[in-house]
């Protein structure tokens, strides 16, 4: 009934999202004729091909179309380039979503150690230097992060390109390595985020009476932390890593412009600057729908994480 | 008497310079059962954390603790570990919060048997089941499987002891075991406590407040007072002939249903007259639960099932009844904090029940909450939270002088006004809680649980302000409580209701002294008796 419930959500989320995309691109001055044409166009020009594209119908008839098209994969077509947008969304995908699952694998791996450590060592010297590098790892924007990576790793020693993407197809490893420095420096913010989250959350559940009660059983401090502690621990963080999801993303937009890759974050803003407005309804839909997906994935783990969960 | 197992040696327990437990020294034989009597800051509960050794780390001990021939104060982390658990385990208060909620109670029994007996998973998970049936669980093999939200009060306490017992330790300490459930409960818990002890040939050291639970329970007795031991020596004779005047006290203040079976018959109150101040009319709450699955038809609570009863100006009527009866959620109607589901609630002539505006019924009714902490805003000063229903009914201009009177009336003096709750005692909020249900000038005072947070000493003086206030302010009183010597004490009538109806009521003396159903009877039997017997009620 839960999982239901939850898919149940997702679902009508989705649908408002895609409205809200739909309504928000439909306000934003620019006619999409008006931008095919050209400035000298003359008006009875521009009408005919408002006409051709469907613009001249009511918002919700239009959107009732985009919608039936949508559904089906059809995001329409680039007023620019003319070519077809989900195709290209979805070639675009193949970048940005391994991208930010790297980077959320390499938040959680970063930012799960450090918190525990940290909590494990509450006001301690331990303690205090992680406070000081999630304290940096927030002050750095994730571009500027990128750009020490190229110069240490990339320029330097050469182990890692600077920029580029050769292609899954072409080089499986060499697009792993492609994406593993852009991946880094989005981690390295989130997870100074998360590091704080995971560290309090510690904190807190080692003061829960059942972790007295572990270590009058006879378990060590570390033994009732790891057993008794961190599943607890996981659970309010888990809510935040969801969340900061879509920060993640967001983050892309920029990374993806510092490394050269062709993701969806760069075609967002290429779109943005040529005024081709259904190449960016459509990725922006996708994004929103990627960010909600991540999110079902969340509560539904959560489920496994605490059997409170959904059994009232 | 029997070989000794553990010496406690002058133990002092300080955090910083500040002394909390003082030259505290005792001893106790195999098999032997010691109860620690003291109200809360007497440093009992800090006396069995230094046993075993989980002190928190501000906290520093110091002294002898000799077990079984072993120092344990100054023994290393990896040594205590090899003690806790194995030789000496413990029961704490709490269950629900005392369990890890995301892991089978199985698997957290089965936790100290493979630690220190070195069991496979597959015999600890065997044994788990066993040690379920022995403390009376039905269904051992699937209650294994539970987590702790899916099991009532009891029996989650009965896991504990499970647990505890797991390795078949020589002591077992109980912290207030028994004191978050009801009295039925409590009966049976306390029961299965001392028969799986005693079959275990363990020795125990009870903890309580509640010196009915350590009579029925133990044989020697130890009473702290601050930190120190005022009095210790065998139970019949400490409760019978107290040497020291703390006890004494301890010992008057055990209400008059304890102390003997029989329930001195109240006088019959003055019959009723007028018209009532409340009338609540076949009045019913249902919670709707969602759905498990899909084709399970929703499940619906009725936490109140066609509950009808008036109150009569100036009365202090009692709600008696075990938890999850309905008690709370009558009273939450009764103020409008609810609406039922239907049926009617009238209070001075204001329709509760139609929830429309309720300001008008603000003057008239107010309430008191359990807990003393948690229903006081802890970043409003004492004034403000007293001003606070004032300002919000409307009544304007400057209020501190009606602060000031409300605070001389409960007893507090008027310069507290500037401060904060965390700077007082449990009791000293339950009055701020009280001046503060004053200040509109209500002429009904509901009262949920007003003392049932609070040490013995402090509810005999809380409930003897209630009394005081009630003439003074010509209140009528609702008193809702699951302890019925508070309510016989203090009413005059009184409802029993169970599972969300009422299933018995009348006059205190004759509903207690001559209860016509079996439930009221075993409510009244459970209270915990300075002659133990209520165990084997």
């Amino acid at each position: 009934m839960y999982v239901v419930r939850r898919v149940g959500v997702f679902l009508v989320s989705l649908l408002t999202a895609s409205i809200l995309v739909f309504v928000v691109m439909s306000i934003l001055p620019g006619d999409p004729a008006r931008v095919i044409l050209g400035t000298q166009a003359t008006p009875e020009a521009v009408e005919s091909l408002r006409e051709e594209l469907g613009l001249n119908r009511s918002l919700p008839t239009q959107y009732l179309d985009w919608l039936s098209h949508a559904v089906r994969g059809d995001l329409g077509e680039s007023v620019f380039t003319g070519q077809a947008i989900g195709p290209q969304v979805a070639n675009r995908l193949k970048i940005t979503a391994p991208l930010a699952l790297m980077a959320l694998t390499f938040t959680v791996l970063l930012s799960f150690p450090l918190g525990v450590f940290a909590a494990a060592r509450h006001r301690q010297a331990g303690d205090n230097i992680v406070s000081v590098i999630s304290q940096l790892g927030l002050a750095i924007p994730a571009f500027w992060a990128g750009l020490m990576l190229v110069t240490l790793f990339a320029v330097r020693l050469r182990w890692f390109p600077a920029g580029g993407f050769p292609g899954w197809g072409d080089s499986f490893f060499g697009s792993l390595k492609a994406l593993l420095l852009p991946a880094l420096s989005l981690a390295i913010v989130q997870s100074a985020i998360i590091t704080r989250y995971v560290r309090s959350a510690v904190l807190e559940t080692l003061r829960e009476d059942y972790i007295r009660t572990a270590r009058s059983k006879g378990l060590t401090r570390s033994q009732a932390l790891w057993r008794h502690g961190l599943r607890n621990a996981a659970i309010p963080v888990l809510t935040i890593l969801g969340l900061q999801f879509a920060a993640l993303l967001s983050g892309t937009v920029v990374i993806e412009s510092v490394f050269v890759l062709p993701g969806l974050g760069r075609m967002l803003l290429d779109g943005i600057t040529r005024r081709d407005l259904p190449l960016v309804q459509g990725g922006a839909f996708v994004i929103v729908a990627f960010i909600l997906l991540i999110n079902l994935i969340v509560d539904l783990t959560y489920r496994l994480l605490d059997p409170r969960v959904g059994a009232r | 008497m029997s070989a000794e197992l553990l010496r406690v040696d002058d133990l002092n327990v300080r955090v910083g310079s500040t002394p909390l437990v003082q030259g505290v020294s005792f001893t106790l034989g195999r098999g032997e059962r010691l109860g620690i009597i003291g109200e809360s800051g007497s440093g009992k509960t800090l006396t069995a954390l230094s046993i075993m050794g989980l002190l928190p780390d501000n906290l520093d001990a110091s002294g002898s603790i000799q077990f079984d021939g072993t120092e344990l104060l100054g023994l290393s982390e990896d040594d205590l570990c090899e003690v806790r658990g194995n030789a000496i385990s413990m029961i704490f208060q709490e269950p629900m919060t005392a369990l890890n909620p995301v892991m089978r109670i199985g698997k957290q029994i089965a936790e100290p048997l493979k630690l220190h007996q070195g069991l496979s998973s597959r015999e600890a998970a065997d044994t788990a089941v066993r040690l379920l049936d022995s403390v009376g669980i039905d269904r051992p093999e699937s209650r294994v499987r539970s987590f702790a939200h899916e099991l009532s009060g009891g029996q989650r306490q009965r896991a504990m002891i499970a647990m505890a017992l797991a390795c078949g330790p020589d002591l077992v300490i109980a912290d207030e075991p028994t004191t978050a459930l009801d009295v039925t409960v409590q009966a049976k818990v306390l029961g299965v406590l001392k028969e799986q002890v005693v079959a275990n040939d363990a020795a125990l050291i009870l903890i309580t407040h509640d010196l009915p639970v350590v009579s029925a329970i133990t044989e020697r007795v130890l009473v702290l007072r601050g930190g120190t031991v005022v009095e210790q020596g065998p139970t019949d004779v400490v409760f019978g002939r107290p040497a020291d005047d703390y006890t004494t006290q301890l010992v008057d203040a055990v209400p008059p249903m304890s102390t003997t079976a029989n329930v001195a018959l109240k006088p019959a109150p003055e019959p009723v007259v007028g018209t009532p101040l409340v009338s609540v009319r076949d009045v019913h709450k249902h919670y709707r639960l969602r759905r498990a699955r899909l084709r399970e038809p929703a499940m619906v609570v009725k936490a109140l099932d066609g509950v009808s009863l008036d109150i009569y100006p100036g009365e202090t009527f009692g709600v008696v009844g075990e938890s999850g009866s309905g008690k709370s959620t009558l009273a939450r109607i009764m103020v409008g904090l609810n609406r039922p589901t239907s049926g009617s609630v009238v209070v001075d002539g204001i329709d509760v029940s139609a929830g429309s505006d309720l300001r008008p019924l603000r003057d008239v009714a107010q309430m008191v909450f359990q807990d003393p902490m948690g229903s006081l805003d802890p970043r409003m000063r004492i004034g403000d939270i007293i001003a606070e229903p004032l300002r919000s009914l409307g009544t304007a201009g400057d209020h501190s002088q009606r602060v000031r009177t409300l605070l001389d009336a409960v007893s507090m003096p008027a310069n507290i006004a500037d401060r904060y709750p965390h700077e007082f005692s449990g009791g000293q909020r339950q009055r701020i809680a009280i001046a503060r249900a004053l200040a509109p000038n209500p002429t009904l005072l509901i009262a949920d649980e007003p003392v049932s947070a609070l040490d013995m000493s402090v509810q005999t003086v809380t409930l003897d302000l209630l009394k005081q206030l009630k003439e003074q302010f010509e209140l009528t009183m609702v008193f809702i409580s699951h302890d019925l010597s508070v309510v016989h004490e203090i009413c005059e009538r009184v409802i029993v209701m169970e599972r969300g109806a009422i299933v018995e009521r009348g006059d205190v003396g004759q509903v207690f002294g001559r209860p016509s159903t079996t439930y009221t009877e075993s409510l009244i039997n459970s209270i915990p008796r300075l002659d133990g017997g209520f165990l084997n009620a």
